[in-house]
């Protein structure tokens, strides 16, 4: 059964929502987190209907909307097909969460900045919020190049204003270089578009694949590329994560994490997908530039005592498993690249917002002075846990499942010694992961508890309860996979030649 | 005589004195200011019907001085829809913007020949015309930047303003005398033929050169801009909204005119001296700003950064990049404008223009900084708003040229320019620190509305792009094929 | 007899003499006289342009000029509005002194 106009629906309402509430943002107060809920909730269950006609074997749906055809042909198209569905559908999942966790979350950090009065706040708050989710969902879903840097653009805004207003420490500056830095990387992406439309005079993706000039197809997957690897914050373009990740809202941190990964859709979607033959050339540089990433990142995040820190540096390393999936080139590689992207956001959101609970509820952001709140907040510790969990690859969880795709596709490709040694590396850096997120959860929800921390309370539940739904979602992902495969695999096998 | 929008601005640029001396005798002096509004308004109707006629009938011709006439195509429409668009902006907004102020039904009479002054100079067929207007344009603009008299700081910037502009005016006079006595003619037309018998020598040079020195100086090119950042500053807000957002345009109108009909005929690449020039400008547009800490400043300087996207687009020679660079001017007027009406609402309120000493001020005026924040991003260029569309469309024609490091240089740029743009956002939203910004209000509601729509434009122009687009097109057809 | 690269050559130097004396002039008064200079350059180059083309002289050039006067003089009402105003602030014609604006 199909609604009509259902994905512009998925953009739509949340944008209308978003201008309703600068009208009666005043009279609802924090309630207005349970209007982006709902609305989000909606667009949810939209996609959830044509996912299961993608499952049924229906579709790729596709829809199209006049933007613009005066001198080029730009138009709102929006496609469902296997991959970009799921992805949309996480990612929106992911944001009607995060509205349920930010209504406590916000309020707690409204009234520490601005004082209890500023009900304004709220609007301001939310209404920037769904634009944010709709930027994201936008960019999964675009059939368009002009389109997906106007949905990035989108998403980039909201999310400066948001670390500027309601950021953590010295956060004008850092949300001025996280706004420097991703407008630079979407400029390098709005640069290989304009190349590409010199070879192909057509913004659509589908026409990628008709660029035949060989050295203009180099250089437009280089800028893509570049664009996008600044975005996603690979070693040598990582200087702004761990600021930005470190000091904006943690309602919002799982969202930027989720920005960060985007990339690797694109890339997937853009270069893996329509052209192949220009990709090729960057397949191993990008595995090394990943393997370098990920030993990094994993060290960075080691050295780190901040709890939300540590998060956000272990970012780095996470987003470069992805990337190291899709740079293998091979079909089981690639779809692992995107599973286990689409598990990492799932997790990253989970652990973001446990450190948010945790600085929301005892007002203390170094591990060295937590200790034993495992005794005082059980639910959390739990979701700390599973969050671990599926970073780290354990079995039950879809961690595991991404992880052993991608691995099968990194062995495929190790034909070459290179490949047989990157997945050797890679594999042994998997350690890594586990020490740096166990090792903050025995510091923080283990041990003696320190005697300032005797009052601390339990999480609420509309805090809580939320994240145990994304972990179910991780739990489904890992025990059944074929749950997500199903819709990616045909996908990325008649990507490839 | 000159065509119907000119007659009706010009009667009403000469009965507003009477109106506004009639006004002050029943102590009604908002008056003359709603006069002059509606007279802007019969104008744009007029424009409208002109549009028509030309989209029907081709180019109308009306008399003008002596044997010369006024010659109307698309490009002409285009611009002058523009001009009094903003026109009726900066007009509504000074009802209350100088309330404080004597003089007012001067303001409004000179608001109003200015306009007519640009719009003749687009609607001109032949050189003489051309000048008289363009003339027209800079001495009312000349008394517009020094309309606070009282004040040292727009005497200065108007003092040099004027030396500057007219220095340039007249060094174009000079060029139009070496044309004129190469060819006989000074029609545009008749250039354009006359010309293309003479072949290129050494005098259509010089002519090109003291020409294109000469409209340099009122666009703003670098090294020829450093009246601008003053004069911008140091006028009323609803000036510096003219000034910027159109007054400058007409000079890059000029530069299209002139380039495009007379010196087709010179065989050195001047397409490529204006892209030389177009990154230079472009650069010292967007470097300098990063130091300014006073808000109108800074926003004049953009507008010189702006000048180099445009003739970035120009510099392509193709339709793709003048229909880019008309939707610049068209989307920079409006943008511009409103953020130049944003800081003056500001300066309305706390009387300053240091950025420090309006610390949060979005707070206490969040419609105002709503509608700045807005217009700071569509000039940054970010989707959707209009900006957007019209930098993409000049990035594409310079790639399509094959002048991609121009179309580079645009979006590194609009990377620069979006460090100061935050700047000032931040500003408006960090907290409060003085006393005066905690006890500013909401601006009044009629300054209010203007802004409303021109912040509705930037976002329908964003979305809905195809009707300015077509515009701009036909327009840039106009100048291209018909000649 | 005096041909037209004389006249032309005359109204280049002119136009030099102007364009000097806006350079290195520093009494706003003699700023505004070099504008002056400026725009009788153009206009006598008009003129005797107008002279060499062989029919009658045209009618043009010297309504261009005539009318290029009157602006001419509009332009120097203003400015000397102007230099009154900037002489009320400032006590003095010197434009060194009129430097409280930067760049």
């Amino acid at each position: 059964m199909q609604v009509p106009y259902a994905m512009l629906q998925v953009i739509l309402a949340p944008v209308l929502v978003a201008f309703l509430t600068v009208f009666f943002g005043k009279y609802l107060g924090k309630k207005l987190g349970w209007v982006a809920f709902g609305v989000l909730a909606y667009t949810s269950l939209l996609m959830i209907n044509i996912g299961i006609d993608l499952w049924n074997g229906l579709g790729p749906f596709y829809e199209e909307y006049r933007w613009s055809t005066a001198i080029f042909d730009m138009k709102f198209g929006f496609l469902a097909d296997g991959l970009s569905l799921p992805v949309a559908l996480i990612m929106n999942m992911i944001c009607a969460a995060c509205a349920l966790y930010s209504i406590h979350y916000m309020e707690h950090r409204i009234e520490q900045l601005f004082g209890k009065e500023e009900r304004g706040m709220y609007t301001v708050y939310f209404s920037i919020y769904l634009l944010f989710a709709v930027g994201l969902v936008g960019v999964a879903l675009s059939t368009n190049l002009i389109q997906m840097y106007v949905f990035v653009e989108l998403a980039l805004i909201p999310s400066y204003i948001m670390i500027d207003l309601f950021g953590y420490v010295d956060r004008h500056r850092i949300a001025m270089m996280y706004f420097i830095w991703n407008h630079i990387g979407a400029a390098m992406f709005l640069i290989g578009i304009a190349l590409a439309f010199v070879g192909t005079g057509s913004f659509e993706i589908t026409a990628l694949g008709n660029l035949t000039n060989a050295s203009l197809g180099f250089w437009v997957c280089l800028f893509v590329l570049i664009g996008w690897l600044v975005k996603m914050a690979t070693f040598g373009f990582h200087v702004w994560l761990p600021y930005a990740h470190g000091e904006h809202p943690t309602s919002i941190a799982a969202i930027i994490a989720t920005i960060v990964g985007l990339g690797n859709y694109v890339i997937v979607r853009l270069l893996y997908g329509e052209m192949l033959e220009a990709f090729r050339v960057f397949g191993t540089p990008l595995l090394i530039l990943a393997i370098i990433t990920i030993v990094y990142g994993g060290f960075l995040t080691l050295a780190q005592d901040d709890f939300k820190r540590l998060y956000a540096c272990s970012t780095i390393s996470q987003t470069a498993y992805s990337i190291l999936g899709i740079a293998t080139l091979t079909t089981m590689g690639v779809a692992g690249g995107v599973f286990y992207f689409l598990s990492h956001i799932l997790g990253k959101c989970v652990l973001f917002s446990i450190a948010g609970i945790v600085l929301c509820q005892t007002g203390i952001r170094d591990m060295r002075n937590l200790g034993g709140l495992a005794r005082k907040m059980p639910l959390t510790a739990t979701l700390c846990i599973l969050g671990s969990m599926v970073l780290s690859a354990f079995p039950p969880l879809s961690g595991f499942q991404g992880e052993w795709i991608m691995f099968v596709g990194v062995f495929q490709e190790a034909g070459a010694s290179t490949g047989f040694t990157v997945a050797i590396v890679a594999i042994l850096a998997t350690f890594l992961t586990v020490v740096y997120t166990f090792w903050p959860i025995l510091k923080v929800f283990f041990g003696p508890l320190p005697p300032s921390l005797e009052n601390v309370k339990e999480a609420p539940l509309s805090m809580v309860l939320p994240l145990f739904v994304l972990m179910l979602i991780a739990f489904i992902m890992g025990i059944y996979p074929e749950s997500v495969m199903r819709l990616i695999g045909p996908v990325i096998s008649s990507m490839a030649p | 005589m000159f065509s119907p929008p000119i007659d009706i601005l010009l009667i009403f640029a000469i009965t507003t004195p009477i109106i506004g001396w009639f006004a002050e005798r029943i102590k009604k002096a908002h008056m003359c200011g709603v006069y002059s509004s509606v007279g802007l308004l019969i104008s744009l109707w007029y424009i409208y019907e002109l549009f028509r006629k030309v989209a029907s009938n081709g180019t109308q011709s009306y008399p003008s001085f002596f044997s010369s006439q006024l010659r109307i195509d698309m490009l002409g429409v285009f611009m002058a829809t523009i001009f009094v668009l903003i026109g009726i902006f900066a007009s509504v907004y000074s009802l209350r913007y100088l309330e404080k102020d004597t003089g007012v039904p001067l303001f409004h009479s000179l608001l109003l020949l200015m306009i007519s002054g640009m719009v003749g100079t687009v609607f001109a067929g032949d050189f003489f015309t051309f000048f008289v207007f363009w003339e027209m344009m800079c001495i009312s603009s000349y008394t517009l930047v020094a309309f606070r008299k009282q004040r040292w700081e727009p005497i200065e910037a108007a003092f040099k303003y004027l030396i500057m502009s007219s220095a340039g005016s007249a060094t174009l006079l000079f060029g139009m005398s070496i044309l004129y006595g190469m060819c006989g003619t000074l029609n545009f037309q008749g250039l354009t033929i006359a010309l293309s018998n003479v072949g290129s020598n050494v005098w259509l040079y010089v002519s090109a050169i003291f020409i294109l020195i000469g409209l340099g100086v009122k666009s703003a090119i670098v090294p020829l801009h450093t009246w601008l950042p003053d004069a911008h500053s140091a006028a009323p807000s609803p000036i510096s909204a003219m000034l910027s957002g159109v007054v400058v345009e007409t000079g890059i109108y000029a530069i299209c005119r002139v380039g495009f009909t007379v010196l087709m005929g010179i065989e050195v690449q001047w397409l490529e001296v204006l892209a030389i020039l177009s990154l230079v400008t472009m650069f010292v547009g967007n470097l300098t700003p990063l130091l300014q800490t006073d808000l109108k400043r800074l926003l004049a300087y953009s507008s010189i950064g702006h000048i180099g996207y445009m003739l970035a687009g120009l510099a392509t020679g193709t339709v793709l990049g003048l229909t880019g660079t008309l939707m610049h001017i068209f989307n920079h007027g409006i943008m511009k404008g409103a953020a130049f009406l944003c800081a003056g609402m500001i300066l309305y309120r706390l009387e300053t223009r240091e950025m420090k000493e309006m610390a949060g001020i979005g707070r206490k005026m969040p419609v105002t900084a709503a509608i700045f924040a807005l217009s700071l991003f569509a000039l940054t260029g970010m989707p959707p708003l209009n900006g957007f569309i019209s930098e993409l469309t000049i990035i594409m024609a310079t790639v399509e040229a094959n002048m991609a490091w121009l179309g580079v240089a645009v979006i590194i740029n609009s990377v620069i320019s979006a460090a100061y743009y935050l700047r000032t956002i931040k500003a408006l939203l960090q907290p409060i620190t003085k006393k005066e910004v905690e006890e500013a209000k909401e601006g009044p509601l009629v300054m209010l509305i203007p802004l409303l729509i021109m912040a509705g434009l930037i976002v329908i122009l964003g979305i809905y792009p195809d009707i300015l687009i077509n515009f701009a097109r036909s327009a840039a057809i106009a100048l291209m094929g018909g000649g | 007899m005096i041909e037209t690269p004389h006249y032309l050559a005359f109204s280049f130097i002119l136009y030099m003499i102007g364009i000097y004396c806006l350079v290195t002039k520093r009494n706003m008064i003699r700023l505004l006289l070099g504008i002056e200079i400026l725009i009788n350059a153009a206009n006598f180059n008009f003129i005797s342009l107008a002279r060499s083309i062989p029919s009658l002289i045209d009618p043009l050039a010297l309504s261009i000029v005539t009318v290029s006067i009157g602006l001419a003089a509009s332009v120097s009402a203003v400015a000397v509005i102007i230099i009154v105003y900037a002489y009320r602030h400032y006590g003095t014609l010197d434009v060194r002194l009129l430097k409280r604006l930067k760049g």
